[in-house]
């Protein structure tokens, strides 16, 4: 077998890894023993332990190329239990970042694309996301809260609330339930007419 | 400000606003975290909530990862107790998940796995959790995050569709479902009424239609 030698990174990516100081990973593997993904049918040969000792080495192409980074959820049960305290989170997160945008999978990056421009994930119309809580929010005051309505950019609220835009978008009866507590609290608030998203 | 219930929204909020200080003090902005909202609205009274309404149920809390153990570790508290007092100020049975708070297990959907195309990667993900829910005897898990959720609700039956027989709410659904609303006065549902016909009328929106 082949004796591995360690590559030179380049320099932005040596850069952003060397805050975190993978000497210090003893492979003890604490990280992939919590892991969820160990195991993974598919993802054989795969563990964050072996992840981390990869980057250690320099291979990190191979990382970014893998499918890992993209089933990692960043649940931080590895970071957590870590007995070196290495953010292998964030880590994990940067290996998400370098891929080149349109190899990111699925419409991950549609989404991102969507708020920067419309200022919602699912580039929802102004005039759609106004007449939905209009209508919405009538249909609540004549079922439960007379009297409720949506305030949108009302001057001088307490609770600036930023819906999500699953529920704007298809889950509409979802956003009732805030809204009931709302008008039960009696609260001044007021959702944003722009840049209203709420999911990361 | 109400941080939001999404879970990598609420950490990259938080995030994000120590980024905007650094670069300006002026954006500082005040928030709120839904749980301390909940709790001090029940607290002081603002809410009124019927127990009883829940009777006859099980119900259990999912401990989100980043509302959990990555606020801990990033911020320095992770949000366990209050989630858990919220809960039983509406129910009366109530049970955690083994393990729970800091070691409880990832449902899968997070780190945008609910919308990406690994299916079947998420499902196995969260095998610990149908498996925690299912010991713990709960017929209902309490999330505080949209993705987690979506993935108890929706992907983790369609996988494991003998093990998973529980309802999915969100903990201001319960708190909403829970609540005995007191009606408003005349006088108030008239103003509120006067508000929103000016709001629409400013914003263009016909609600004729």
């Amino acid at each position: 077998m082949e004796a591995l030698k360690p590559r030179r990174l380049q320099q932005e990516i040596q850069e952003y890894l060397s805050q975190f100081d993978l000497n210090r990973c003893l492979t003890c593997g604490t990280c992939s023993n919590g892991c969820p993904i160990t195991g993974t049918p598919g993802m054989e040969g795969w563990d964050v332990r072996k992840v981390i000792r990869m980057l250690a080495f320099g291979l990190v192409d191979e990382v970014v190329q893998s499918k890992f980074p993209w089933i990692c959820t960043g649940c931080g049960r590895c970071a957590y239990a870590c007995p070196m305290g290495i953010d292998i989170v964030a880590i994990l997160t940067h290996m998400k970042h370098l891929r080149p945008r349109d190899q990111v999978p699925g419409i991950l990056h549609k989404g991102v694309e969507n708020v920067v421009n419309t200022g919602n994930n699912m580039a929802i119309p102004k005039e759609d996301y106004f007449f939905l809580m209009a209508d919405l929010g009538a249909e609540l005051a004549e079922e439960e809260c007379p009297g409720f309505y949506v305030p949108i950019d009302k001057e001088g609220a307490d609770i600036l609330f930023f819906p999500n835009s699953k529920e704007v978008f298809s889950d509409n009866d979802d956003m009732k339930w805030w809204w009931k507590i709302f008008y039960a609290a009696r609260e001044n608030w007021t959702i944003p007419s722009e840049n209203w998203e709420s999911v990361d | 400000m109400i941080m939001p219930d999404c879970g990598g929204g609420s950490y990259g909020c938080r995030k994000g606003m120590e980024a905007c200080i650094v670069e300006d003090p002026n954006n500082r902005v005040e928030y709120i975290y839904l749980y301390d909202y909940l709790k001090e609205i029940i607290e002081t009274g603002r809410i009124k909530l019927d127990k009883s309404r829940n009777a006859g149920k099980v119900f259990t809390w999912h401990d989100s990862c980043k509302h959990g153990r990555e606020l801990e570790r990033n911020f320095g508290k992770g949000y366990y107790e209050e989630p858990r007092w919220i809960i039983k100020q509406c129910v009366d049975n109530f049970v955690d998940l083994e393990p729970n708070r800091s070691m409880n297990y990832c449902c899968g959907a997070g780190g945008g796995m609910w919308p990406m195309p690994y299916e079947d990667e998420s499902a196995y993900h969260g095998r610990h959790k149908v498996r925690q829910i299912k010991n713990s005897g709960a017929n209902v898990v309490v999330v505080g995050c949209s993705n987690c959720r979506d993935q108890i609700m929706k992907r983790l039956p369609k996988y494991y569709p003998e093990d998973c027989h529980y309802e999915v709410k969100y903990i201001w659904q319960l708190v909403a479902e829970t609540l005995v609303l007191e009606p408003w006065s005349d006088d108030e549902i008239a103003r509120a009424q006067e508000e929103a016909r000016i709001q629409w009328e400013r914003l263009g929106v016909d609600m004729d239609i």
